[in-house]
């Protein structure tokens, strides 16, 4: 009996890039899996491997001097996790932590930047995706310097079904087992008027959830409610 | 205005990552072109069909909201490079850039930056280093702004940006704070009368002075001290 190999992820790297490169893509550095709560790189640190998550998801978090913890993005299958480190040599500015089991491909700084250069399309992907991490952290801070609570969830919500949603017979599926306290954490909100904000798009039958699922029944309205053209 | 003929450019700033035969080749490209102080230079949600190269100056990159509150999320001056990822992946301008004093630079069209690009591996990656440098900037900044009060966070934003583009008038005197009030407040995440108020704390603490009809930071340290920072922290 034959075992298929697993697909490549549909968006992300994989998804940016010549088909002849994901191939290589799956093949780079070491095939690993991790548990929920693993941590795939730790905020200080001074490795600089990077890590090709597959299957899964993480969570990308940064101390805060009173020791809470900020959460400033996710992470999912097909993105990219740590290459920063192997661009400009400083230490971990994250820590990233896996929720949920993964899988991912982990690759030392040296054979990714050799895949790289043999690889033009994939350095312009590269680029591009951190520039896409740039466009959300700074939509995270503009929202909160110019809209109240209910519209940050809402923003949030459209942009996380505009990276990670998939079309399912309810609506869009953001796939992703975010809580309501990462929701907070990730708009930067209190927990109880997020809770409120959550409950209100219920009600206006705009958002469907259940245990670690988010379906967006009405995104127009959703879009709406986010200060965001149709 | 100062000629441009620096050796010494910012060592965050993509011409200060660059090798020298990098650098040269880089600054070889494009149309010279000045801006008057406050012009906008790219307009938010226009094509991009250029980018700017900043030779000398300061300019600020603001979002504009749908509702009408701009927010400054970030400054940039000379040795950088504006406005490349929407040149190269040909999308609309995710933001304005105005310039915030008189603002030397190079109009370089995409096609010459994406051909560029490709006969230099160099500058690919040393702009992958500045646009990492970006990132780790913004999510510390996103960082400040749930986990500390106005204050600390306006410190802070003096400390960073005195210290990458604020210019010594005289010896010894201090750094002059190269933006507004108004944009203080608004890179840091504050109402303007609280930068109004932390300036006169600041002043009272000896941090700050007034001179040459500019506002200078002549303590560092101290400034640092109410940004609640110790020494191994990058502002």
């Amino acid at each position: 009996m034959t075992v298929r190999a697993p697909l490549p992820p549909d968006r992300g790297l994989c998804a940016a890039v010549n088909p002849g490169t994901a191939a290589g893509l799956l093949r780079i550095g070491t095939g690993r899996f991790f548990r929920s709560g693993d941590v795939l790189v730790r905020e200080g640190e001074s490795t600089t491997f990077v890590v090709l998550l597959l299957e899964g998801c993480a969570k990308v978090t940064a101390t805060t001097a009173d020791g809470g913890r900020a959460l400033l993005a996710i992470r999912g299958a097909g993105d990219l996790i740590g290459e920063l480190a192997g661009f400009d040599g400083e230490p971990r500015s994250a820590t990233v932590t896996a929720v949920g089991r993964l899988r991912a491909r982990v690759a030392p700084r040296a054979e990714f930047h050799r895949f790289l250069a043999e690889h033009p399309d994939a350095a312009v992907a590269v680029s591009r995706l951190m520039a896409a991490k740039l466009r959300w952290s700074t939509e995270r801070r503009v929202d909160f310097s110019g809209y109240d609570v209910a519209v940050r969830l809402a923003r949030v919500l459209v942009a996380l079904v505009a990276t990670y949603g998939t079309h399912t017979a309810r609506g869009w599926e953001i796939g992703f087992p975010l809580t309501q306290p990462e929701l907070a954490a990730l708009i930067g909100a209190a927990e109880p008027t997020v809770h409120k904000s959550l409950t209100e798009l219920r009600r206006r039958e705009i958002l469907d959830t259940g245990y670690r699922r988010m379906t967006i029944v009405n995104l127009p309205a959703l879009r709406a409610a986010a200060v965001l053209p149709a | 205005m100062q000629p441009v003929n620096v050796e010494d450019w910012p060592q965050r700033s993509l011409l200060g990552v660059l090798g020298r035969r990098s650098k040269e080749a880089l600054l070889g490209l494009g149309t010279p072109i000045t801006y008057p102080a406050h012009q906008r230079i790219v307009r938010q949600g226009e094509s991009a069909r250029y980018t700017v190269l900043v030779l000398a100056g300061l300019v600020k990159i603001v979002v504009g909201t749908e509702r009408g509150k701009d927010v400054v999320i970030a400054v940039r001056g000379s040795g950088d490079l504006i406005g490349e990822m929407a040149a190269l992946e040909r999308r609309p301008r995710s933001a304005h850039v105005i310039a915030c004093v008189p603002v030397q630079a190079k109009v370089i069209h995409s096609r010459d930056l994406v051909e560029f690009l490709e006969r230099s591996p160099e500058t690919s990656l040393a702009l992958a280093k500045v646009l990492s440098g970006r990132l780790r900037g913004s999510d510390r900044r996103g960082v400040d702004l749930i986990a500390y009060p106005a204050p600390i966070r306006i410190a802070r934003t003096l400390l960073e940006v005195t210290g990458r583009w604020g210019e010594a008038p005289a010896a010894g005197q201090g750094l002059a704070i190269p933006l507004s009030q108004r944009d203080i407040a608004s890179l840091a995440g504050t109402g303007l009368s609280s930068v109004e108020k932390a300036f006169r704390q600041l002043e009272e603490g000896g941090a700050l002075d007034r001179l040459y009809r500019r506002v200078l930071i002549t303590d560092v340290d101290r400034l640092r001290r109410f940004g609640e920072l110790s020494d191994e922290i990058p502002y």
